[in-house]
């Protein structure tokens, strides 16, 4: 499984358990088209994302580009946790 | 309403309301108002006086709405949309809606009994005609406008009853100390259909200023971006709103030259976040306020000079209002003593609808009794310290912790169900711990269920399944207890139990 594949599945695995989404949800899944993602839950998919991942999501990241969908957002995690690999 | 027709006559041209890159005058707004009062005075199901639920996002829709059903004699009822159905129903109910006016988006969220949706009014070409005369509903000499359900200290919706006058007073009195100027554009993302914001639209369209719709509070930078493209004039939020642009945005480091005051109301927010609020906006002023929705909206605002040596108060009363700190008797309170805090003015409501008993307790001698219990200093400024009751305020909406744990147990039989308020990353989150004998029952069904019958605000951030009852010593509920509990759990705000 590589890296994006494996970040999709966690985010997924989270957002299954915290929104009322009834529809499949898939990683391109628009989810401020289906009203899946407010203000809190924005909040918590930072957190879980921080915390999980140990990537810091700047305010320029907490963007609609970015949260669109898991597959977007898995690729900014993916890209970050690639950067600070090549720092390291 | 003849207040906003007469702004709206002189104003004809100005935008009302800027919704990205649409448009809508004055007169597109009123033109479409009167669209809605003739399209209400068509159905034979509407009579004059009768309650009319408004249904709709923040948007030229919403405003024809509100002041459509004005002009037809009616009274608005607005409907949050993503209220909880079981709730909508109470609420149709309890008010015997004659009409329900709604968007199609919005109807079917919120999956509105036979659809409810009305006949779409076309802004840019109302339909012709006047309004004939109407004779509005009165409570005693006072025209009802509003009925704004909000949570009451029971957990039962209770709808606050608003006049024209209290509308009109409260709007007066807040653009005597809001420096609001014809010529301002306020961002509006707060939904006008809760107290706050519509606060926000009544003051700004009698001023015949322009309401700004456009951002997400989701994303704080939108919200940055937004007030920078619209040359937006003010901004208005929750604490939670401020919670998020100060942890994810940009606020501060790019300047807002257009940007004159912020304001937070609709629930506590702590003084490090309003000292770093007003130093990251400034030279933008922010100004902490205080209200409650049977006050229409506000009663007291801090001076934003004082923000740095009182982060803490709420200020004191705006204009045309007293507060008071006083004791069970009513008897007023010297300078640090804890009491309730009661206040008297042209805006106090006029009762509950349908509930004289709560009205009477609520509203006594004209002092409304607001809940909150508060100290006032030698200087006159008052302080919040907490509640009388078991209200919580979240995302800047009351919630009963009884309109949850009743849910839940309803779904469970055999189970009790107990909610606490706890704090997680200085927000407030609701705590659910459902005790059951059952081992079949897992947070994940409960948080299900929550996630599907309940609005946001509403669902609990932490679920827990308990065998048994913790009982402090005096064997009573262990609330404090199980707030720690939520607090210092590991997977409090996380993976497994998180919201």
């Amino acid at each position: 499984m590589n890296g994006q594949t494996f970040v999709e599945k966690q985010l997924l695995a989270f957002l299954l358990e915290n929104t009322p989404v009834s529809g499949p949800l898939e990683p391109t899944t628009d989810l401020i088209e289906t009203g899946a993602l407010d203000s809190l839950l924005v909040t918590d998919l930072v957190l879980f994302v921080e915390s999980r991942f140990g990537v810091a999501l700047g305010a320029g990241s907490i963007s609609p580009r970015h949260f669109r969908s898991v597959e977007c957002l898995a690729r900014l995690i993916v890209a970050k946790l690639e950067k600070a690999r090549e720092a390291a | 309403m003849a207040a906003f027709l007469e702004v709206a006559g002189q104003r004809a041209e100005h935008p009302a309301i800027v919704l990205g890159d649409q448009r809508y005058s004055y007169r597109d707004v009123a033109g479409a108002s009167q669209a809605v009062a003739r399209f209400l005075l068509s159905r034979q199901t509407f009579t004059s006086g009768g309650r009319v639920a408004l249904a709709a996002d923040n948007g030229a829709e919403y405003l024809a709405g509100f002041y459509g059903i004005l002009r037809a004699g009616g009274v608005v009822v607005p409907i949050p949309p993503r209220t909880e159905a079981t709730r909508l129903v109470r609420i149709l109910a309890a008010c015997e809606v004659q009409v329900i006016l709604s968007t199609p988006p919005v109807a079917a969220r919120l999956a509105i009994p036979g659809g409810g949706a009305c006949e779409p009014v076309d802004l840019s070409r109302p339909s012709p005609g006047s309004v004939p005369e109407v004779e509005p509903l009165k409570i005693g000499d006072q025209t009802l406008a509003m009925i704004l359900f909000t949570s009451g200290s029971t957990g039962e919706p209770k709808g606050v009853m608003l006049s024209d006058a209290n509308l009109l007073a409260n709007a007066r009195s807040i653009t005597q100390y809001l420096p609001i100027g014809k010529d301002d554009r306020a961002l509006a993302l707060l939904p006008f259909c809760h107290a706050y914001g519509n606060s926000v639209m009544q003051t700004h369209l009698l001023t015949g200023a322009t309401l700004v719709v456009e951002g997400s509070l989701a994303f704080p930078n939108t919200v940055l971006e937004a007030l920078c493209r619209h040359q937006a004039t003010s901004f208005s939020g929750v604490p939670e709103t401020y919670h998020s642009l100060l942890s994810y945005s940009d606020l501060g480091e790019a300047p807002l030259p257009d940007l004159r005051y912020l304001t937070v109301a609709g629930g506590a927010l702590e003084p490090r976040a309003v000292l770093e609020v007003a130093e990251r906006s400034a030279p933008a002023r922010f100004y902490v306020m205080y209200g409650q929705t049977e006050a229409t909206a506000r009663l007291a605002y801090l001076d934003p000079d004082r923000v740095k040596t009182r982060p803490n108060s709420i200020g004191k009363a705006i204009p045309g209002v007293e507060l008071k700190v006083a004791d069970d008797q009513g008897r007023v309170l010297g300078a640090g003593d804890l009491g309730e805090l009661c206040a008297r003015g042209p805006n106090v409501m006029l009762g509950y609808w349908g509930d004289p008993e709560t009205t009477s307790i609520t509203v006594q001698d004209g002092w409304l009794h607001t809940g909150d219990l508060a100290t006032v200093d030698r200087e006159g400024y008052l302080y919040v310290e907490s509640r009388k009751d078991d209200l919580i305020k979240t995302q800047g909406l009351r919630t009963h912790p009884r309109e949850v744990e009743e849910l839940v147990a309803a779904h469970f039989p055999g189970s009790r169900a107990l909610v606490v308020p706890y704090r997680f990353h200085e927000s407030t989150r609701l705590a659910l711990y459902l005790v059951s004998a059952s081992e079949e029952l897992s947070a994940d069904e409960i948080r299900r269920l929550c996630l599907r019958t309940l609005p946001r605000p509403k669902v609990p951030s932490y679920v827990e399944v308990l065998r048994q009852v913790p009982l402090n010593a005096s064997m009573k509920v262990d609330r404090e207890g199980l707030v720690r509990r939520a607090e210092t759990s590991p997977a409090s705000g996380q993976e497994g139990m998180s919201l």
